[in-house]
């Protein structure tokens, strides 16, 4: 496996700053799989990504979500980052990331109840096929319901 | 230090390319050219593009992006920009704009000398040239040539154009198609069209083509080519002075700059134009069963189009 360079790790590892208050840090072992398994998420979802603000953007919007817990700390960030690339590409490419990660924040403290699969499979799913009509995503973030093609109004 | 800019394939290869490249940038010391000089450059045009909103790219659109920057460095270095790529963009981008301006000159040239006959497909083509130039991206997606161009062109223009150049070139050489049909009666080339294919308007016709076809063909009887009809006993002559020489290219393109003389054409562009398809015409003659179709007459409708 290629070795990461050191510039990868370093804006992981100066995540830790926002999420130590909630108890939840990275060391430079797990930031390395991190960088790996972004790197994976991206091939799997042919994107290319310019910079790597998006770690800072995702542990400020999670650290503080009570479902997140320091000894499962690295596998969920990477499940969450995994499927935020899955929404972009799936229909979500043209929401901002601060918007979708606000919006993943939502559904995961809300309907899916700090569950990193039934955000991917079932609220983002919904998400990204009401996109790919041109509705809003469906009210609730539950699985999209031919009756209930209501307007999320916070979103 | 050189960069190749050479635009790179189309398709997967190339995203696959781009997927590799970035690998390569983070994960391992940047020392390539592209990674010097490039990457840096194409950072900043997709950030733009997703309006700093977003900080990945599906690989397909990342693609385009790097496409469209190489054309304008490359269109920067042609114009002598120094050997900064950012100031190559920055030159690049003013040569196409102006560029693309002088396309806007020529399709309103080519307005001005349409005569469409009523065809659908140069209609709908000057259309879809307009909206394009409206639209042009220069900063994002300057490599984009437009979609839907059906009128054909008697010379079509190479598709490996990019952009702009595309644009110009095409709109260049309809300019000489009309300009050429402007060298004939109105009416008469209406009658051609009309014995050439059995719906003028509705079908993909070149309207030089058949025109010149007839005209050249008079021009091999040394008869006058405005009037544009070859009658049975012309074309008989036409077959038998086929028949008499193997040599039929040459026979043709002669009669193609008695045609351009006889037309009053002494520039090289048309009489370039002519001889390209004189030969073509040649290669034609050469499979043709009959001269019927080839050589129309006034009045009459096609062979092949149905009742007529």
């Amino acid at each position: 496996m290629n070795k990461l360079l050191p510039s990868a790790i370093r804006p992981l590892l100066a995540c830790n700053r926002l999420s130590a208050p909630y108890g939840l840090a990275l060391s430079a072992a797990e930031a390395e799989m991190l960088a790996l398994r972004r790197e994976v998420a991206l091939k799997d979802n042919g994107r290319i990504a310019f910079g790597d603000g998006i770690w800072r953007q995702l542990v400020y919007h999670f650290c503080d979500s009570p479902f997140l817990a320091p000894e499962s700390y690295t596998d969920t960030l990477a499940e969450l980052l995994a499927c935020f690339y899955h929404a972009k590409s799936e229909g979500l490419g043209d929401w901002p990331d601060e918007e979708l990660l606000a919006y993943m924040r939502r559904q995961f403290d809300g309907v899916c109840q700090g569950s990193a699969d039934y955000l991917a499979g079932t609220v983002l799913e919904a998400a990204c096929r009401a996109a790919r009509f041109g509705q809003a995503p469906p009210a609730g973030g539950g699985p999209a319901n031919e009756d209930d093609c209501d307007v999320e109004t916070e979103y | 230090m050189t960069i190749n800019h050479r635009l790179p394939r189309g398709g997967n290869g190339s995203s696959q390319f781009l997927l590799e490249r970035k690998r390569n940038f983070q994960l391992s010391t940047p020392n390539s050219q592209f990674a010097e000089a490039l990457w840096p450059l194409l950072e900043r045009q997709a950030l733009a593009y997703t309006r700093w909103e977003s900080e990945s790219l599906p690989a397909e659109t990342v693609e385009e992006l790097y496409r469209s920057l190489c054309f304008c460095v490359a269109e920067g270095q042609k114009a002598g920009a120094e050997e900064n790529p950012e100031a190559q963009l920055a030159a690049g981008q003013r040569a196409l704009y102006r560029r693309s301006q002088n396309a806007k000159r020529l399709l309103e040239a080519v307005r001005r000398s349409a005569r469409s006959f009523g065809n659908r497909a140069y209609r709908d083509s000057l259309a879809i040239m307009e909206a394009f130039l409206a639209h042009y991206d220069i900063r994002f997606m300057a490599h984009r040539v437009p979609a839907g161009l059906d009128y054909p062109l008697a010379r079509p223009v190479p598709e490996s154009l990019p952009g702009v150049l595309y644009v110009e070139a095409w709109l260049a050489q309809l300019l000489l198609e009309n300009r050429l049909l402007a060298a004939f009666p109105k009416g008469r080339v209406h009658l051609v069209l009309r014995a050439a294919s059995p719906d003028p308007a509705g079908l993909l016709l070149n309207l030089w083509e058949p025109v010149f076809t007839n005209a050249l063909g008079l021009a091999l009887l040394h008869e006058n080519p405005q009037g544009l009809d070859i009658s049975p006993a012309l074309r008989a002559k036409l077959a038998a002075l086929c028949k008499a020489h193997r040599q039929n290219k040459e026979k043709l393109l002669e009669a193609a700059e008695r045609l351009c003389t006889a037309l009053g054409l002494w520039d090289e562009a048309p009489r370039a134009l002519c001889r390209r398809m004189a030969a073509s015409l040649a290669l034609r003659l050469a499979e043709a069963k009959g001269l019927r179709d080839v050589f129309v007459t006034l009045g009459t409708r096609p062979s092949w189009g149905g009742a007529g």
